[in-house]
C-alpha cells in the first residue's frame, strides 16, 4: 500500500472516529459531550471566541483564499 | 501570554508561514493571538480602574463596557442577508482559489467576524463545563487530525512543496476547488460554519 493511500486512510479513520464520538454523544453518553456543546462552552470566553473565529477565518483563507 | 488559545494561534501561524502559506493566512492567526493579548491588557486595566479582584472572576469581564452582539447575530437570521451571502459565495466562486479576489473576499469577511468576536461580549449563559474526560476525547480527535496533517507536511520534499505521496488536506481538496461547483460548495460550507458559530457566540 502506497503512502498516498495510507495517508488518505488515516484522514478517513480520524473523520470516522469523530463521527463515532458525536454519535455516542447524541445517544446520551454521560461522559462525552456533543461537539455543539463543546463549541458553545468554548465560545463563553473571549479568548475562545477569538480563537474559534480566527481558526474559521484561517480555514477560508487557507483552502480557498 | 499565558492563554493557551493564543499560543495555539501563534504556533499555527508559524507553521502556516514556514510551509509556504501566504502572509494573509499567517496574519489572521497572529492577529487573533494579538487580540487575545490586547484583551487581557484591556481587562487588566479595567479591573484595576474599577477595583475588581484578580482573574478567575468572570465578574470582571461582566463589568466591561458591552457592545451589543445582537446586530450581526440578528442579520445572519434574516432572509435578505442569507440571500446576499449566497450571491457573494456564488460570485466568489467565479474566481480561482488562491487568487486576489478570493483572498480579499475570505480575508475581509474573516477580519470583520474576528473583529466582531473581539468587540462583543460573550454570552453570560451557556452550557456548564463538560466533563474533562469528554473534552479530552474531542481534543484527541482534533489533535490526531493536526498531527496526521503535520506528518504529511513533513513527508513532503520541502515544507512548501506539495507531494502526491504525502497529501495534505489542502492538496486533496485543491482539485475539488479547481471547479466552480467545488468552490461554490466550499465557500457555502465555510459561510454556513461561520453563521453557525455566530449564532452560538
Amino acid at each position: 500500500m502506497s503512502t498516498h493511500v495510507i495517508t488518505i486512510v488515516g484522514y478517513c479513520v480520524i473523520v470516522v472516529t469523530g463521527l463515532t464520538v458525536e454519535a455516542r454523544a447524541r445517544r446520551g453518553s454521560p461522559v462525552i459531550p456533543r461537539l455543539d456543546t463543546v463549541v458553545r462552552w468554548v465560545l463563553r470566553t473571549r479568548s475562545g471566541r477569538i480563537g474559534l473565529f480566527a481558526a474559521w477565518a484561517w480555514m477560508g483563507l487557507h483552502f480557498l483564499g | 501570554m499565558r492563554d493557551p488559545v493564543a499560543w495555539i494561534l501563534v504556533i499555527a501561524g508559524i507553521v502556516e508561514l514556514i510551509s509556504g502559506g501566504t502572509a494573509a493566512r499567517g496574519a489572521i492567526l497572529f492577529a487573533g493571538a494579538g487580540l487575545i493579548l490586547a484583551d487581557r491588557i484591556r481587562v487588566g486595566r479595567i479591573r484595576a480602574r474599577v477595583g475588581i479582584g484578580p482573574p478567575g472572576a468572570t465578574a470582571g469581564e461582566a463589568a466591561l463596557p458591552a457592545v451589543a452582539a445582537e446586530p450581526l447575530q440578528a442579520a445572519v437570521e434574516r432572509g435578505p442577508w442569507i440571500a446576499a451571502g449566497i450571491i457573494v459565495a456564488l460570485g466568489g466562486a467565479l474566481f480561482g482559489v488562491h487568487t486576489l479576489p478570493l483572498t480579499a473576499l475570505t480575508g475581509l469577511v474573516g477580519i470583520l467576524v474576528v473583529g466582531w468576536a473581539w468587540l462583543t461580549e460573550p454570552r453570560s449563559t451557556g452550557p456548564d463545563k463538560p466533563r474533562l474526560a469528554g473534552l479530552m476525547v474531542w481534543a484527541g480527535v482534533f489533535l490526531a487530525l493536526g498531527l496526521w496533517e503535520l506528518t504529511a507536511l513533513l513527508g513532503q520534499p520541502t515544507l512548501a512543496e506539495s507531494s502526491y505521496e504525502h497529501p495534505t488536506i489542502s492538496y486533496l481538496l485543491d482539485p475539488i476547488f479547481g471547479t466552480f461547483a467545488g468552490r461554490a460548495v466550499g465557500l457555502g460550507l465555510w459561510a454556513v460554519a461561520g453563521r453557525s458559530l455566530i449564532r452560538r457566540a
